[in-house]
C-alpha cells in the first residue's frame, strides 16, 4: 500500500513538474523564522522587530490549500504573499503567528489573565497553490490602526526553482 | 484513507528517514476541502499508553465539540488523532526538578509561569509534516499526559489532561479561530483604549446605533434590545454594552456581563457565537456538493433537467435550498426537476440558494452563511429520429472480387425543422464507432467490405445546426 502511495506522490510531483500548476494541489513550504541577536530558545514579551527567514523544506501535496471565503486578519496572524519572480502576487494567505504564545490562566472563579510571549525561533509550514511560478514569499505583520490593517513587511524569501 | 496513505508517501519523498506517526480519524464528517480539520497530538504518552491517549483524545474531542456553537456545527469538523510515542510518561516540571524525555518536550513553568506548558513547536511541525498535509490542520492541539492544570495558546493550543483543559482550549480557539478578543480587563497586556479594536466582541463605541454588534441599531439585525441601557450595568442579563474589556477597566466595552472570552466555564454568549459561526462558514460552504458540476446544461425541449444540491447538516435544524428559474421561485429541497416543455427555446437561468437561517447570526453583510449557485439551461428544439431507416446486404459484382455492402437508406423526419446533417454509427459491443458524418440531403450510405456472414447494428441520428444530436434510429443488418 505504501508503495502505491509513494508512486502516486511521485506521479503527482512529476505531473506538476511537467504540466505546470496542478489545480487542487498545494505546495507546502516549511520556513524557519529566527530573531537575530536573541538566543534561539528565548521567549520575549514584545513582538520581535527583526527577523530572518530560511526555507527548511518544500514538497507537493494533493490537497488544495485551505481558502477563506472572506479573508480576515488580526494582529495575531501573519499574512503571506506568494509571488512570481517579477513580484506579481499569485496568492495571499494568512496564518496564526507561529511566534505567539498565549500564557492564559484562570483563577479559582474562572476569571482569566494573560501574558503574551513570543518565541524567537520557530518553524512552520505554509500551504500554497502548487503553482511553479511562485518563486518569492513576502511575509507581513498586520497592524491595526483603528480602521484598517496596515501590512508591515517582515521579510522576503526566494524559493529556488525546482527545489 | 488516501490522504493518510499519502502522508506516508510524503515522508518518503522528503527522505526524512522517520516513519509517519499513526493517524486515526476520530470524527470523519466529510472532505477536508469543505470541513475544518482539528488535529490532536499527544505528548508524554508512552507506547504502552496509546490506548489512554485514544481515550483522552476522545474525551477532549467530546468536550470541545460539546459546547455551542461547536455542538450545533459538529458535522462541519473532522478530528484526527496523531499517535506520538514518547519515551517517558508525563511532562517536565522544572521548578520541582522533574524532567521527562517526551517527543514534543512538553514543560510546565515555561518562561517562569507555573501553569504555562510549552512544547517544542519545531518538533510539532515535524510530526505534522510527516503525518498530515498542511491543508488538513486548521486547528492543532497538543494534549499533554499530565493531570496538573496547565496549557497555552497560539498556533498550537496546548492542554494538560486536567478537566479544565478543554475550557482553556475553547477560549484559545475563540482567539485563533474566532478572531475574538479577551473580554477580561486585567492587565498585562497593556490596555489600549485609544482606537477601535479590530475584533468583533470589543468596542469603544458608546453610540447604540454604531456599536458593532448592534447592526441596524437593534433587533432584528442587532443584539441590543431597545430597553437595554447603554452602557449597561454589570450583571444585567442579555446583550448590552458592558464596560471593561481587552485588558482595560474603562474605555472599552464587551457585549455581555460574562462569557468564555472573559471567564472559563461560561458559554461563549450571543455575539461571540455569531462571530464563530461566521468564521466556520468562512471555511465551510453551506452547500457541500451539487450536480451537474458543469455550469451549462442542454436539454431538448420537452425533456427534464435535473439539479441537485447536498447541504451541510447542523445538529438541530436543516439548511434549506431554494430554487429559482428565470428569477421565479421554483421550489425547495435538495432536488429540482425542470420540465422544459413549458420553456421556450433558448437560454434560461436556474439558480439555487442554500442559506443557514440560524437565529444565532443576526447580521451577515458578507453573506458567508449563504451559497448561491447558478446554471445556464439551454433548451433546444427536439430533434427526432430519421424515418424508415432500413438496410440490406448486397453483393457488389463490379469489382474483380465480389464485395459485400450494407446498403442503408432513410428518410428525413418532417417533424424536424432545419437539420445540419446525420451521424451514422456502428455499435461494436459497448462502443459506438462513428462511420460517417453525412449532409442533410443525404439519405443513403454504403458500408463497404462488411463480410458475407457479418451482422452489424447501426444507429443514425439527425444533427441540429448547433451540433446537438437527436434520438437515434436503430437498425441491424444480417
Amino acid at each position: 500500500m505504501k508503495k502505491t502511495a509513494f508512486g502516486f506522490a511521485l506521479g503527482l510531483a512529476a505531473s506538476i513538474l511537467l504540466s505546470g500548476q496542478t489545480p487542487g494541489a498545494s505546495l507546502e513550504v516549511t520556513l524557519r523564522l529566527t530573531t537575530p541577536g536573541l538566543s534561539p530558545g528565548a521567549m520575549v514579551m514584545a513582538r520581535p522587530s527583526s527577523h530572518a527567514f530560511s526555507v527548511r523544506g518544500r514538497r507537493l501535496a494533493s490537497e488544495p490549500p485551505p481558502a477563506e471565503r472572506i479573508p480576515e486578519w488580526s494582529e495575531d496572524r501573519l499574512v503571506v504573499d506568494a509571488c512570481a519572480p517579477d513580484g506579481r502576487r499569485i496568492s495571499r494567505i494568512s496564518v496564526i503567528d507561529p511566534r505567539l504564545l498565549r500564557a492564559e490562566a484562570a483563577d479559582e472563579n474562572g476569571r482569566m489573565s494573560t501574558q503574551n510571549l513570543y518565541r524567537t525561533e520557530v518553524e512552520f509550514t505554509l500551504a500554497l497553490p502548487a503553482d511553479p511560478d511562485i518563486r518569492l514569499l513576502r511575509l507581513f505583520q498586520p497592524i491595526w490602526d483603528g480602521r484598517a490593517f496596515e501590512l508591515v513587511l517582515l521579510g522576503e524569501i526566494l524559493l529556488e526553482a525546482g527545489r | 484513507m488516501r490522504r493518510l496513505v499519502l502522508a506516508a508517501a510524503f515522508a518518503a519523498l522528503l527522505g526524512s528517514g522517520l516513519r509517519a506517526e499513526n493517524v486515526t480519524p476520530i470524527r470523519s464528517n466529510g472532505p477536508s476541502s469543505n470541513r475544518i480539520d482539528i488535529v490532536i497530538l499527544g505528548d508524554g504518552y508512552t507506547s504502552a499508553e496509546m490506548s489512554k491517549f485514544a481515550s483522552d483524545a476522545e474525551a477532549f474531542t467530546a468536550g470541545l465539540l460539546g459546547q455551542e456553537p461547536f455542538r450545533e456545527y459538529e458535522a462541519y469538523f473532522n478530528v484526527f488523532r496523531v499517535d506520538v510515542v514518547s519515551s517517558e510518561s508525563g511532562a517536565d516540571h522544572p521548578a520541582r526538578g522533574v524532567y521527562k524525555n517526551t517527543a514534543l518536550d512538553a514543560a510546565y513553568d515555561c518562561s517562569g509561569i507555573t501553569r504555562l506548558i510549552c512544547v517544542n513547536t519545531t518538533k510539532v511541525n515535524e510530526v505534522l509534516n510527516r503525518s498530515l498535509p498542511a491543508a488538513q490542520r486548521e486547528l492543532v492541539i497538543v494534549l499533554v499526559n499530565d493531570p496538573e492544570y496547565g496549557g497555552s495558546g497560539g498556533s498550537v493550543a496546548v492542554s494538560s489532561t486536567h478537566a479544565a483543559g478543554v475550557e482553556i482550549v475553547l477560549h484559545e480557539v475563540g482567539h485563533s479561530f474566532g478572531l475574538l478578543a479577551d473580554e477580561y480587563d486585567s492587565s498585562p497586556p497593556a490596555c489600549n483604549n485609544t482606537v477601535e479594536p479590530s475584533q468583533a466582541n470589543v468596542t469603544r463605541e458608546t453610540n447604540r446605533a454604531l456599536i458593532k454588534w448592534n447592526t441596524g441599531g437593534g433587533p432584528p439585525t442587532g443584539w441590543i434590545e431597545p430597553s437595554q441601557p447603554v452602557p449597561t450595568p454589570i450583571l444585567t442579563p442579555g446583550v448590552g454594552l458592558f464596560q471593561g474589556a481587552k485588558y482595560c477597566t474603562a474605555g472599552l466595552y464587551r457585549p455581555t456581563t460574562n462569557s468564555k472570552m472573559r471567564s472559563l466555564g461560561r458559554p461563549f454568549e450571543e455575539v461571540n457565537v455569531e462571530q464563530v459561526i461566521k468564521r466556520i462558514y468562512n471555511v465551510v460552504l453551506p452547500v457541500d456538493a451539487w450536480t451537474p458540476e458543469e455550469s451549462t446544461v442542454r436539454v431538448a425541449r420537452g425533456g427534464v433537467a435535473s439539479f441537485t444540491a447536498t447541504v451541510m447538516a447542523p445538529r438541530t435544524y436543516s439548511i434549506e435550498m431554494e430554487w429559482f428559474v428565470n428569477g421565479a421561485f421554483a421550489g425547495r429541497g435538495g432536488r429540482l426537476e425542470v420540465d422544459t416543455a413549458g420553456l421556450g427555446e433558448g437560454t434560461h437561468r436556474v439558480e439555487a440558494r442554500g442559506r443557514d437561517q440560524t437565529p444565532a447570526v443576526r447580521s451577515d453583510p458578507q453573506k458567508v452563511l449563504e451559497r448561491p449557485m447558478a446554471w445556464s439551461l439551454v433548451v433546444f428544439s427536439p430533434i427526432y429520429a430519421p424515418l424508415d431507416f432500413s438496410g440490406r446486404k448486397v453483393l457488389n459484382r463490379s469489382l474483380l472480387r465480389g464485395e459485400y455492402i450494407n446498403l442503408l437508406t432513410w428518410k428525413a423526419n418532417p417533424q424536424n425543422g432545419n437539420i445540419g446533417g446525420y451521424n451514422l454509427y456502428r455499435d461494436e459491443g459497448a462502443a459506438r464507432i462513428l462511420l460517417s458524418r453525412l449532409g442533410g440531403e443525404t439519405f443513403e450510405y454504403r458500408h463497404r467490405g462488411v463480410g458475407r456472414d457479418s451482422q452489424m447494428t447501426y444507429r443514425l441520428t439527425a444533427v441540429g445546426p448547433d451540433g446537438m444530436e437527436g434520438a437515434p434510429a436503430m437498425l441491424t443488418v444480417k
